[in-house]
């Protein structure tokens, strides 16, 4: 998989925490300056989470997400100890 | 019929899917069910709301009305075709195009949810319908799940209260024997394909740092994206939750951090 893809989701998951229900996944990238990878484009309209829970069901974004959130989810528990 | 729990004391407990039960008695009449507005809100980016009556947890730092206490006294029935009516018309109004049910379960009153969902399927103006729950009867009757999901516009946001049975009796009244449930819940929605994500209110006042590491690891363990995507809720300083911190025994100005 693109590493640089995984990366980019890891800090839409990331910056999800700050805003992730009441604005548009397109316009949290916007207003954090980060890139949305195109595959989750047509899920620009959506609120972030939902987006991402969506783009959960589609076969080939499954794995890209899953990897994305080993990494993410390691350091967020990690962050606890 | 056994006491109905309104606001929760300390060491209060009870079978919620019995509360399910009486607050239906109450709140559903035929396939119709009692609402107290209609109405948008900013949530969501915008999102046409039937504001229902009745729960079946007695959450102390529940944000809701005191519909949610007193159902008896509170709101007046819709049947699932004026709901949606009423839901379409703010909607086009306010011009949104998601829409939901909220302040109270909106799983109680089955047939008038399966109705309404029937009839917003068929309405243009609604793109997406956002089903929040505490999961407690979709993890009872898995074909409840089935049913939900088989509308194409319907996402569903599981709300968990606690990542322990203890704490889950101590903050909704809820028997911790039912504890399991919502998380049977989430399980399904997985193993259907179901367009759903899962809240849970860790705010740290409320839910100690250790209880959230389990959480967390717990839904890691049923499906790492679900953790990753979790929404964490924090808990404001509502009327009704005021009122529930006072009669729960705590201090709301201290928890709120306006009293040391």
């Amino acid at each position: 998989m693109s590493l640089k893809i995984k990366e980019e989701i890891k800090v839409i998951l990331e910056i999800s925490e700050l805003e992730g229900e009441d604005i548009t996944l397109r316009r949290l990238c916007s207003m954090f300056n980060v890139e949305m990878p195109s595959k989750l484009r047509e899920y620009g309209d959506l609120p972030p989470r939902i987006a991402l829970a969506i783009a959960y069901l589609d076969r080939e974004l499954r794995e890209l997400l899953k990897e994305a959130s080993q990494d993410f989810i390691r350091e967020k528990i990690h962050g606890f100890s | 019929m056994r006491e109905y729990p309104r606001m929760l004391k300390r060491g209060d407990k009870f079978n919620p899917l019995d509360v399910a039960k009486q607050t239906e008695s109450i709140v559903c009449k035929g396939d119709a069910r009692k609402y107290t507005a209609f109405y948008v809100t900013g949530v969501y980016g915008g999102i046409a709301t039937g504001y229902v009556v009745g729960c079946c947890f007695r959450c102390y730092f529940c944000w809701t009305d005191f519909s949610r206490d007193f159902p008896e006294a509170y709101g007046e029935y819709y049947s699932a075709e004026e709901a949606c009516e009423n839901i379409v018309k703010a909607a086009r109004k306010w011009k949104v195009n998601k829409a939901r049910i909220s302040g109270g379960e909106p799983t109680l009153c089955r047939k008038h949810l399966l109705r309404l969902l029937e009839l917003i399927e068929q309405r243009n103006e609604i793109k997406l319908f956002i089903l929040e729950t505490n999961g407690l009867l979709f993890g009872a009757d898995e074909s409840y799940v089935k049913d939900v999901i088989s509308f194409s516009k319907v996402y569903v946001r599981v709300s968990l209260k606690a990542g322990d049975p203890e704490a889950l009796e101590a903050r909704t009244g809820a028997s911790k024997e039912f504890f399991e449930l919502p998380f049977k819940a989430i399980k399904s929605l997985l193993d259907n394909n179901a367009k759903f994500h899962v809240a849970a209110m860790t705010d740290p006042r409320i839910m100690p740092p250790d209880e959230r590491k389990r959480l967390l690891e717990r839904l890691a363990e049923i499906d790492v994206f679900l953790a990753a995507n979790l929404e964490e809720e924090t808990c404001d300083p509502y009327e009704g939750t005021l009122v529930r911190m006072q009669f729960y025994g705590l201090d709301p100005l201290a928890f709120f951090g306006r009293r040391k």
